[in-house]
């Protein structure tokens, strides 16, 4: 069986996702490195209940800083796993929940080297997703889990954020395009929008001397939402059935 | 020194390069690949992008050239294009028939994937008599040019030597291959595999594959069989069909909507009682359609293209017209016929056999060899 290694920067997350995504890793993982980026909250407690969890904490924050250094950092820990695969989530993402017996099914091959995914942003709730303009997840898939080749460089893109989740000599592998879905509960609650706005506006008048049109789109009076759809499992596609 | 060939297609990926275009061509792409490797070629793709360079299999490359304009249904700025850009080649293969046009290289195969020109839409694109005597001039030029083409189907051949007698001889059937190892029947021919009846639609979700009469037929059955159920699997052109089909699917019943990589399929045809490849249009002899014939899966086809190379109608499977009624029919027929359900499969993986990898590697390592 192919070893399968999650990654996850963690930040204050003790009121948020953690508990349903670590259920979730935990659950077709290997292993799950988590690298603790200063908490002062629970967020601690709840990575160590997990066994598989490995758990790495630094005492001064990266992520506002500089998100490459501490992706990079991750990145390091994650291979002293010795993986085959990585799988790169955020502690606000996890898997529609068929992944759980057909995302293991995956890694059992040698035509591809990386599988992306499309990545719903739920919108101030858990049923509703946003897909107006950029938020539109049905236009782009974004490659979460990659083959683990220690050959390869861990050079990191550097811009302080946005600067992917993977090395750079990660990109362009070939990649399955998967249809299990990833939810995104980073705006699920609209009571963090504004702090989150901010931040993201910050970055961009150091960056580009300008807020971006996507950043703006967070404060916008109109969106457009549609419901999540629950979708069966086919059934027939089980881990392990030997066959 | 190790001989180079050089490989033009349209689109392995679509042009932007974000994604790749997986069907029975593009596999077919990475097998012919995988034997040039092992025959000791060099080997490198170009393709219609925007200047990217990507892998087409693990460790071979395949570059974007930013040429899209397809006048009379060739592409003779792509053709230039890699002719100047391929010139170190000792060979080439032009992975559709057209792209051989308006210039080849010495030593070069051609491919015919099937008659494409049977879809009604053609007429958008030669909307006169005019068009299609220039498309007509053009493509036997492009198959005059090469030494040799390889066609998946007798449909092709067939259709040349009735149009250009002289060039038929250009010709070499290779029909499709399935990996009758990989491809391979679980059940024995007397169990019952499953509570309920599987069906299977394993193609892309596109209109000449029969997407929206397998939609309406999936409606009837379904509705009809409380123990059916269908599986839509195989990715659509885009985005907006595919999350169209998503919502379709989880608004039904026992109608699936998804795909696998290429891994997985030999279970799924495994688990699959009934496998229906209704093309309506530009068919060669279907990857899919052997795939599932290896398996030992009852399979429902039309007459179109090279199909009928493949089956023979209420021996290894059924021929019918591509419309939702005659594949509905087709399938009440074999969900109330156990037995011949399972006698067409027996067959059907007999005569798949016959298709086997190796003997269309043999067949493409002659051609390769007389031509490269």
């Amino acid at each position: 069986m192919a070893r399968l290694v999650a990654m996850l920067p963690v930040r204050n997350e003790a009121q948020r996702w953690l508990g349903r995504v670590l259920d979730q890793l935990t659950a077709f993982s290997d292993a799950v490195v988590v690298y603790d980026d200063a908490s002062d909250d629970e967020t601690s407690r709840i990575c160590r209940s997990y066994p598989a969890v490995r758990y790495y904490r630094g005492d001064f924050a990266w992520f506002e800083r500089n998100e490459a250094e501490l992706r990079h950092h991750l990145w390091k820990l994650t291979a002293l796993q010795r993986p085959d695969w990585v799988l790169a989530l955020d502690a606000d993402e996890c898997f529609e929940d068929r992944a759980l017996a057909e995302l293991p099914r995956l890694l059992e091959q040698h035509d591809y080297d990386a599988v992306a995914f499309r990545i719903f942003d739920f919108w101030k709730s858990t049923e509703l997703i946003r897909i107006d303009g950029a938020w539109h997840p049905w236009n782009r898939f974004s490659p979460l889990l990659v083959r683990f080749d220690p050959d390869l460089p861990s050079g990191w893109l550097q811009q302080p954020i946005h600067c992917g989740r993977f090395p750079l000599a990660y990109r362009d592998r070939v990649t399955f395009y998967s249809p299990l879905r990833v939810r995104h509960y980073g705006w699920a609650r609209g009571d963090e929008h504004l702090r989150k706005y901010l931040f993201y506006r910050h970055h961009d008048l150091t960056t580009y001397g300008k807020v971006q049109p996507h950043t703006e789109s967070v404060l916008a009076s109109t969106v457009t939402l549609e419901p999540w759809i629950e979708l069966p499992s086919p059934g027939w596609l089980r881990q392990n059935t030997g066959v | 020194m190790k001989k180079r060939i050089a490989i033009l297609t349209s689109n392995h990926f679509e042009p932007s390069g974000a994604r790749q275009v997986y069907g029975g061509a593009e596999r077919y792409g990475a097998e012919l690949t995988r034997l040039l490797l092992d025959m000791d070629y060099g080997v490198e793709w170009w393709q219609v992008g925007d200047n990217w360079r990507k892998e087409i299999i693990p460790g071979v490359p395949i570059r974007g050239v930013p040429e899209t304009e397809t006048p009379y249904q060739t592409m003779p700025h792509l053709n230039q294009v890699f002719f100047e850009q391929a010139v170190d080649a000792d060979g080439a293969i032009y992975f559709v028939m057209y792209l051989a046009y308006p210039t080849v290289f010495a030593n070069s195969i051609s491919v015919s994937h099937g008659i494409y020109w049977d879809h009604p839409g053609v007429d958008k694109f030669l909307p006169g008599q005019p068009d299609r005597e220039e498309w007509l001039r053009r493509l036997q030029l492009a198959i005059g040019g090469v030494k040799s083409v390889v066609s998946v189907d007798t449909a092709t051949i067939n259709w040349a030597r009735a149009t250009w007698p002289i060039l038929a001889q250009k010709f070499h059937y290779i029909p499709n291959f399935v990996d009758a190892a990989a491809f391979a029947p679980k059940h024995t021919a007397n169990q019952s595999p499953h509570e309920r009846i599987r069906i299977v639609f394993p193609r892309r979700a596109t209109t000449v594959r029969g997407i929206n009469e397998a939609g309406k037929a999936a409606l009837w059955v379904t509705e009809a069989h409380p123990d059916a159920e269908v599986h839509f699997v195989g990715r659509a052109h885009d985005d907006a069909m595919e999350r169209t089909l998503t919502a379709w699917a989880a608004s039904h019943d026992r109608v699936f909507y998804y795909w696998l990589p290429p891994h997985l399929m030999p279970e799924l045809y495994r688990f699959s009682d009934i496998v229906w490849i209704p093309t309506k249009s530009s068919e060669g002899t279907s990857l899919s359609c052997l795939e599932a014939m290896a398996s030992g899966a009852a399979v429902i086809t039309t007459w179109v293209g090279g199909l009928s190379d493949l089956i023979q109608d209420g021996y290894s499977g059924l021929l019918i017209e591509p419309t939702a009624q005659a594949l509905r029919d087709a399938t009440e027929r074999l969900i109330n016929d156990p037995a011949g359900r399972r006698r067409l499969g027996s067959h059907a993986r007999e005569v798949a056999e016959t298709f086997s990898l190796e003997r269309w590697r043999a067949r493409w390592s002659r051609v390769i060899a007389d031509t490269l």
